[in-house]
């Protein structure tokens, strides 16, 4: 096992920094495809909490043994479920970067006020 | 209907609508045959992982809200009857329909959330149909900001569970004031509650006619479903008061708007949230809500060139005096029930934010009131010597019909045609809600 030289709670801290700077950036971040970066950050920084938050006790992979000691496993139904997260946050990505390109071929400009200017004619 | 009859449905839907020759018997059949076993399916609750807590549960709620998305489905498959349906359309509306039935029996935080974001991305693919820029950048927004809001609510549901053991909605859970915000606000936006999820309008209201039916009709009841099942599990005292507020100013913006689509959507965030403030009556307000804004969307063009019929018109006027609250509607049915719900000394302001955004979209069905169809209010008539008949429905009507007056426009209105299809719908849903209450 690796030893990670953070604690339990710097790890958190960590991951929910990640996460804030993915929202901040995609709240004040002008430019699209930007944004869809930003997004990508925040579902990184909120995978980062899934599985940290599912290993309080320990980070050892979850296979029973009559050796190991259980308080030390890692929660596996956190992980299992955030594999969902990943796929549809992936999806989401994906199409939006469709979108954003889409928008780039018809437009040429793709910044923000671009759009919403365009959205009051 | 378990989890393997939703299995065997989207099977069907999905590989069946690549026949061109049974894709219009489909979009009728499968909301047809949902509808019906919603109806006569009794309450019923399935654990199907065991102990992670990931289950289904048939109740009061789930038959409601699965009766309204039949109706709101039903309505926009047969007025796209005649035209020619694509693939990518039938399958992704066959598969939001049964998304978001799959959604209406889900009992656990997790399933919710990925089912809600599904039907994201089905209806962000949806738009796409005859796609412009503007379609594009509203549905950009769309899956963005609901992508926060969904995110918002992971990191509630991840805490919940860490609390509790478990993702279910289980009665008396350990919840923090954390969970409760994350989770909250998150949901508020994924609905498009006024002042969280703003991107409502934009999106609604540039989205084709009859995705905009599908949008505001049916698919907003998702987010009023995760929140009348999640009431139980937070103190939502609090929200109960500032929501009829903020209904109310998302109606003065009903009444700004210049298109008949943009106040449409207007009142969409108006009547959602609206319905956040008094979540037990919510469920029935959102069927009547489903009926009526489905069919006022699916004519917004015919309302924005002023080229509807004397059916249409009927139609129209019905669908929207049902949204004021005025008797003899299902709005009026469920009205009662939603000012009973909220907090008391707040009911004027709902009841307000009510009419205002009912009456501003009475205003683009004024001419033919006025010059041609003072006649039509004989129909109305019977409605005040309704058994039920309530105060609020009247004065509703009043302040509606004042609203209506204000700008004159120009129609092509015409004279008398047969009514259409569509108005048996309504009928239909009268009598599903009086047989079921």
């Amino acid at each position: 096992m690796i030893n990670f030289p953070l604690r339990e709670g710097d790890k958190i801290a960590a991951s929910i920094i990640v996460f804030l700077i993915g929202l901040v950036g995609l709240t004040i971040v002008k430019n699209i495809i930007m944004k869809i970066i930003a997004l990508d950050i925040m579902n990184v920084g909120l995978v980062m909490l899934f599985v940290t938050a599912s290993s309080p006790r320990g980070a050892l992979p979850p296979i029973i043994s009559e050796a190991a000691q259980p308080d030390r496993y890692a929660d596996p139904v956190p992980q299992a479920v955030i594999i969902t997260a990943i796929v549809i946050g992936f999806s989401i990505l994906t199409l939006s970067t469709v979108l954003a390109s889409m928008l780039a071929e018809r437009k040429r400009k793709i910044d923000v006020d671009n759009m919403e200017r365009m959205m009051q004619e | 209907m378990s989890f393997h009859d939703w299995l065997l449905l989207f099977l069907a839907a999905s590989i069946l609508t690549l026949f061109e020759r049974v894709r219009k018997i489909l979009l009728i059949g499968i909301p047809l045959t949902v509808g019906i076993l919603a109806i006569f399916q009794q309450n019923y609750s399935i654990k199907v992982l065991g102990s992670f807590g990931v289950s289904l549960s048939f109740d009061g709620n789930s038959k409601i809200f699965l009766i309204g998305a039949f109706i709101g489905f039903s309505i926009v498959a047969l007025h796209i009857l005649k035209e020619r349906v694509s693939f990518a359309f039938s399958f992704l509306f066959l598969t939001s329909f049964l998304t978001l039935g799959f959604l209406f029996i889900s009992n656990d935080l997790f399933n919710i959330y990925v089912l809600m974001e599904v039907l994201s991305v089905e209806a962000g693919l949806l738009i796409l149909e005859n796609v412009d820029e503007k379609k594009l950048w509203a549905s950009l927004k769309y899956l963005m900001i609901g992508n926060v809001g969904a995110s918002l609510y992971l990191i509630g549901t991840l805490l919940y569970y860490t609390k509790n053991g478990t993702f279910e909605i289980i009665p008396n859970p350990h919840i923090s004031k954390i969970i409760f915000s994350l989770m909250w606000s998150g949901i508020l936006v994924r609905t498009g509650v006024f002042g969280f999820g703003m991107w409502l309008p934009q999106f609604h209201s540039n989205a084709s006619d009859k995705l905009s039916a599908l949008l505001s009709g049916v698919f907003v009841s998702g987010g009023i479903y995760v929140l009348a099942r999640l009431q139980s599990l937070f103190p939502i005292q609090n929200w109960k008061t500032v929501a009829p507020f903020l209904a109310l100013a998302a109606s003065i913006f009903t009444l700004a708007s210049k298109n008949p689509k943009r106040a449409l959507a207007w009142s969409t965030m108006s009547h959602v949230t609206l319905m956040t403030g008094a979540l037990t009556a919510a469920p029935l307000y959102s069927l009547s809500h489903t009926i009526a804004k489905t069919i006022l969307f699916l004519h917004s063009g015919s309302m924005k060139k002023k080229t509807y019929n004397m059916g249409e018109f009927m139609l129209l006027l019905m669908a929207t005096l049902s949204l004021i609250g005025m008797p003899f509607t299902i709005g009026n049915f469920s009205e009662k029930f939603l000012m009973k719900d909220l907090i008391q000394p707040l009911k004027w302001v709902a009841a307000f934010s009510v009419w205002i955004s009912g009456g501003a979209i009475l205003k683009y069905l004024k001419k033919p009131c006025i010059k041609k169809g003072l006649t039509h209010s004989i129909f109305l008539i019977p409605a005040f010597f309704y058994p039920n008949f309530s105060w609020l429905g009247l004065v509703g009507f009043l302040v509606a019909f004042i609203f209506s007056l204000l700008p004159v426009r120009k129609d092509t209105y015409t004279r008398l045609e047969k009514l259409e299809e569509n108005t048996l719908l309504v009928g239909l849903g009268l009598v599903v809600i009086t047989w079921l209450f």
